[in-house]
């Protein structure tokens, strides 16, 4: 019930709602004892006319109807008088009662598709479908039951989508404000971009039109939010490539590697940011695309090297949710079985798209073939410090000391640069680019200057994004950084209620900012002083501690990191972090992350050792917000190999703890923190204890040994 | 060892003097100050922000001035405080129940939002936040209820009607107040030869009330009953060539049903029996460019429609389709000022909003971009406080589905004395996991 006033009812009232009912109900008695004794006498057609004009919502009266026309339909066949009036007539019979359901109620779902079915039997006219229209979308302009229909008549009667959208073109222009003539426009301009029908190639004239019509609706009332998501659209049309691009790699193109280094290695020639260590005896290789894509396999990806001995290499998509389309995807070189001389250098050569494959999830293919190439040092290991066993690493402040580099070393940012691949746009269409971004951009600020409203601030902090990542698409160089992070300050202010989305926004700007150049990132570069801690490969921990950042972000830049310490942060989610493959520390503590789940991510991080999340949310809250971003059993993604041994669930329900569970039970971790989780008590600890095997500390004791 | 925290809020009798109140924040208990009406709670917590907004820190001097009728409150811990980080999710919990309590007093003031007192005829005041023991006996009066013409147009989607009550009632924990065998016996006596559910005794199958029909026994348990083949060979004869799903055997198709055949589906554990790839892929290509989703191909997006995509994609582990970030702040400026939800851009808020929108936005975990707290009020604002039930708007006609939609919302968002639900099964947590985790 809509827009009822709530009142207590008058006597009278109720005995003229009780005659109602009771007609209503006579009706539908009748109609029912007609239905299920397979009836369709004209008297019995009528009662259903007259009870589906008072109620159009009682399907079952539509399903007789249809069993009704069928059996008419097919008594004419036979009789030899019939002839194709006597079929119109049946049939327009039909539109009628629909006609006047849909004056009792035009968002009726079983009226509307009455409707079409009758018409997709082929024999009415069409001619009056669109006046009809006309009539309930001047009625009400919003009707999406009308706009469906719309749609489904003008693909009956071939209308060609370039009428259509003027169709929208004049709704828009009788009242901006309406979202569905938008949309209907949004749907129409795509397929004939998309086609490079006539008139709409090259796009660029194109949007040009359709930023002004746009602009016209946001500078008239900018609180509308009609064209907010028209102008959000455009932009994305304006700045986005549709194939797909490789951003970064790790190993990074131009790097050297340094195999099975120790963290004690202070060659001063060597970067402590290309030392590696692997247990496993194999070398991830990552590619980070800039959207998500399939297809990519040994086909699409040649790597050459005397290093992959093994035959062809396996990729595999660092999903959460075990789909074949990602954004980052990882392969593992082997070990040399061979003995390496131990001072030279193994040149590896990656070609990424030369040969045709990899598809965005869109459907677009990568058109941009790169190759990127690093070198491999195998550095002989030491035995003695191997068998040193490993020690806790300890996130004390006074274990880090701010990194000092030498400037004869590689360092991870410039490596990126090297890897841009060469731009074959058209000159001109990056020409229109710029000047279409910076048309708006001075647009937008005029705005602003006339009227603070939030949707400017918002729009120009895009555009301002857009701009910089145009200017260098994939360093992403940030001119405009800090005027962004303070127009995402004053949209926090402007709009409380959506302060966390502005939060977020913020936190993706001032991570780019961070991880923009060399000397902004080593800011944040620390040597961990705890020298024992063999856990480690290199001993640079970037620190992105206590910056009150809501979400993570630039991950492309960080495929490097090893130790990452995020304590003291808001972040609810640590979505993105999979594409991590070399992290092997990690410190969540203090944040907002409120249950197993939205530790995902972390599943697909073979190399993580230790695991703080102490001080967290987990177990404090009763609905899960990441329950269905982490593959498990609810969402069909893969099922939970219960133990049933009773040595290792105890007196634990495993369904109490499912979601650790499914998180923990494939990490190897030697460390891990929980306490200041509301759902860190002793039998918990105890049941962590028992699914991590590896485990060696618990909240810095020292577990003992069975 | 963990420290442990305790707090509590004092009534005052009526204050006959108001002093000023001027208190240093530190993590000592014990600072009390009352009145009788708005509650300023104020967390003595490192980090933590006061109900103006303000940083709190150890040695800040805070100045309390009561109004008439007003209390204020300090909220006190005790323990060991090394790391004040740590209580950050009590101190939530904790304001929360504050902030309930704070409804039974009067209105509330929270940061810049004032809002003037209610009027003397509004009895929510006196009763509490939710008024649950006026929602139970709403609906079990509409249940019995027949004759009126209201009941007789609802009666072809009864099923669906039970569904929503019943739902609402174990969400109160109150489903045993219901006669199972009564419920059970009526269910089945919808059930068509095909293996469909009927909205009612005599009506014809639909997938809409199929679901509805399981949903229910699986609320008591009573899926056992069912010949689980025969309901799933029917909802999976439903499924078209392209993967979209019909209705019925009348051929409409519709997004909405593609979901209600994946959640059917997936309650009787038998997704396997319909090709979920192509159901997917159809889902798909409903997506517009503003990240939500329509009815059909090329159809507006509507936060009802919304639900029933995103849910199809994340019972299916398909999420990944989505664009979080772009459905999530079409959803969140769902949020009107009121603090309720709209369907889409430019409508007016309504309640059943609060289910359609935050299942979807918890779903791909973007609930916290609305403000949950406006949304709350909203829908507490919205009941019947005399006679049960909750509306669309303030002060609108109650009625079955959104007293569930309300309900369903606050359990979404957390409120207290709720059992929580799940929001894509839209069935209590509990029942889920017996569901899918054989408990």
């Amino acid at each position: 019930m809509h827009g009822q006033p709530r009142k207590p009812p008058k006597p009278e009232d109720e005995a003229a709602s009780a005659a109602k009912a009771e007609k209503l109900r006579n009706l539908q008695s009748q109609f029912l004892c007609f239905h299920h004794n397979n009836i369709y006498s004209k008297e019995a057609l009528e009662v259903n006319a007259k009870l589906l004009e008072i109620n159009p919502e009682y399907y079952t009266a539509w399903n007789y109807r249809k069993l009704a026309v069928e059996h008419r339909l097919t008594q004419s066949e036979s009789d030899p008088d019939s002839d194709s009036d006597s079929v119109n007539s049946i049939l327009n019979v039909e539109l009628k009662v629909v006609e006047s359901a849909l004056r009792q109620n035009f968002k009726s779902y079983g009226a509307w598709h009455h409707r079409k079915w009758v018409l997709g039997k082929g024999q009415s006219s069409l001619d009056h479908e669109l006046r009809l229209l006309d009539r309930f979308q001047k009625a009400d302009s919003r009707n999406f039951h009308a706009w469906n229909y719309r749609r489904f008549v003008a693909s009956l009667l071939n209308i060609s989508e370039v009428d259509e959208l003027q169709y929208t073109t004049d709704m828009i222009n009788k009242n901006f404000s309406n979202y569905s003539a938008w949309h209907n426009r949004s749907v129409l301009l795509s397929n004939l971009l998309k086609k490079k029908a006539q008139g709409f190639f090259p796009k660029e004239k194109v949007l040009n039109e359709e930023y002004e019509l746009v602009h016209q609706a946001l500078f008239t009332d900018p609180d509308d939010q009609s064209g907010w998501f028209y102008h959000l659209w455009l932009l994305e049309q304006t700045v986005k490539d549709d194939a797909p691009l490789l951003v970064s790699s790790w190993p990074a193109h131009d790097s050297n590697l340094i195999l099975l280094g120790d963290s004690c290695l202070e060659d001063s020639a060597l970067s402590p940011f290309n030392t590696f260590h692997s247990e496993l005896g194999t070398i991830p290789l990552v590619v980070y695309f800039n959207k998500a894509v399939e297809g990519v396999n040994s086909s699409t990806i040649s790597v050459e090297s005397l290093l992959n001995t093994k035959g062809e290499l396996t990729w595999k998509p660092l999903s959460t949710n075990n789909s074949q389309t990602a954004q980052v995807w990882v392969t593992y070189l082997n070990y040399p079985d061979i003995k390496l001389h131990s001072s030279e250098f193994y040149p590896v050569e990656v070609s990424v798209g030369h040969a045709q494959g990899i598809i965005s999830s869109s459907g677009f293919h990568y058109s941009h073939p790169s190759r990127f190439a690093f070198k491999v040092f195998v550095r002989p290991f030491e035995k003695d410090l191997a068998g040193h066993g490993v020690e806790m690493v300890s996130w004390r402040e006074d274990n880090f000391l701010l990194y000092e580099s030498r400037s004869q070393e590689s360092n991870p940012i410039l490596s990126l640069d090297q890897l841009n691949i060469k731009d074959d746009h058209e000159e001109s269409s990056s020409e229109w680019r710029a000047e279409t971004i910076a048309n708006e951009i001075a647009l937008f600020r005029e705005l602003l200057s006339e009227i603070n409203c939030k949707i400017g601030k918002l729009t120009l902090a895009r555009l301002l994004i857009a701009h910089d990542t145009m200017l260098s698409p994939i360093a992403n160089k940030m001119v405009h950084s800090e005027e962004v992070i303070e127009l995402y300050s004053d949209l926090i202010k402007l709009d409380s209620p959506h302060s966390q989305y502005y939060k977020d926004e913020r936190s993706s700007v001032l991570l780019q900012q961070i991880t923009s150049n060399r000397e902004t990132l080593l800011r944040y570069c620390f040597r961990h002083g705890d020298r024992t801690s063999s856990i480690l490969g290199n001993s640079i921990c970037l620190r992105l501690n206590n910056l009150s950042l809501s979400r993570m972000g630039s991950i492309e830049k960080l495929l490097w990191v090893q130790m990452l310490d995020l304590s003291h942060n808001e972040l609810r989610s640590i979505e993105g972090l999979e594409a991590m493959q070399l992290l092997s520390c990690l410190n969540l503590s203090n944040n907002k992350l409120s249950s197993f789940t939205a530790l995902g991510p972390l599943r697909l991080l073979k190399s993580l050792k230790a695991l703080d999340i102490s001080c967290n949310e987990i177990g404090s809250h009763s609905i899960d917000t990441t329950r269905y971003l982490c593959s498990s059993p609810l969402s069909h993604a893969e099922e939970i190999d219960w133990i049933p041994d009773e040595t290792v669930t105890g007196d634990v329900n495993l369904t109490d703890y499912w979601e650790a569970f499914l998180i923990f039970k494939d990490l190897n971790l030697t460390q891990s923190d929980i306490v200041g989780n509301a759902i860190a008590d002793e039998k918990f600890k105890s049941f962590l204890v028992k699914i991590v095997p590896t485990l060696k500390w618990l909240d810095g004791q020292e577990l003992q040994l069975h | 060892m963990l420290p442990t925290s305790t707090w509590a809020l004092r009534k005052a009798s009526p204050p006959k003097i108001r002093p000023w109140v001027s208190f240093v924040a530190s993590y000592d208990p014990g600072h009390w100050v009352c009145g009788g009406g708005v509650v300023h709670v104020v967390v003595a917590g490192c980090g933590s922000t006061d109900h103006r907004g303000t940083l709190e820190y150890p040695g800040r001097t805070v100045t309390l001035e009561p109004a008439e009728g007003e209390v204020c409150a300090n909220c006190s811990m005790t323990g060991d405080f090394g790391n004040c980080d740590m209580y950050k999710a009590k101190l939530v919990k904790l304001l929360w129940v504050l902030w309930v309590l704070a409804m039974r007093v009067s209105n509330i003031t929270f940061g810049r939002a004032q809002v003037a007192p209610p009027p003397l005829d509004r009895a929510w005041w006196k009763m509490g936040g939710l008024a649950a023991e006026k929602h139970i006996q709403y609906i079990l009066t509409v249940e019995k209820r027949k004759d009126d013409f209201i009941s007789v147009v609802m009666e072809h989607l009864r099923m669906s009607g039970a569904y929503w009550g019943l739902t609402t009632l174990d969400l109160l924990e109150k489903l045993d107040t219901v006669d199972v065998d009564e419920v059970v016996s009526w269910v089945m006596k919808c059930q068509h030869e095909s293996g469909g559910f009927g909205g009612n005794i005599g009506h014809d199958p639909h997938i809409l009330y199929t679901l509805s029909a399981v949903q229910v026994l699986a609320l008591f348990d009573k899926l056992n009953v069912l010949d689980i083949d025969k309901v799933t060979n029917y909802v999976a004869g439903l499924q078209n060539e392209d993967g979209s799903f019909s209705g019925d055997i009348w051929g409409e198709v519709d997004t909405r049903f593609s979901y209600i055949a994946i959640c059917c589906l997936s309650i009787l554990r038998r997704l396997n029996k319909i090709n979920v790839e192509k159901a997917v892929s159809y889902v798909v290509s409903c997506k517009n460019l503003d990240g939500g989703f329509g009815c059909t191909p090329g159809g507006e997006s509507h936060a009802g429609q919304i639900f029933c995509c995103v849910a199809a994609l994340s019972l299916t582990g398909s999420l990944h389709h989505i664009d979080k970030d772009l459905l999530g702040w079409w959803l969140c400026e769902r949020q009107v000022k009121s603090g309720g939800l709209n369907g889409r851009p430019e409508k007016l808020p309504d309640v059943c909003y609060s289910w359609w929108v935050l299942s979807s936005l918890i779903m791909i975990d973007r609930v916290h971009w609305i403000n949950k707290e406006k949304l709350v009020k909203y829908i507490l604002d919205c009941q019947d406080t005399e006679n049960g039930g909750i509306s669309d708007r303030p002060d609108d006609a109650v009625d079955v589905y959104h007293t569930y939609f309300g309900v369903a919302g606050l359990s979404l968002l957390e409120y207290p004395g709720l059992k929580a639900i799940d929001p894509a099964y839209a069935l209590p947590v509990d029942v889920v996991n017996r569901i899918v985790f054989g408990r």
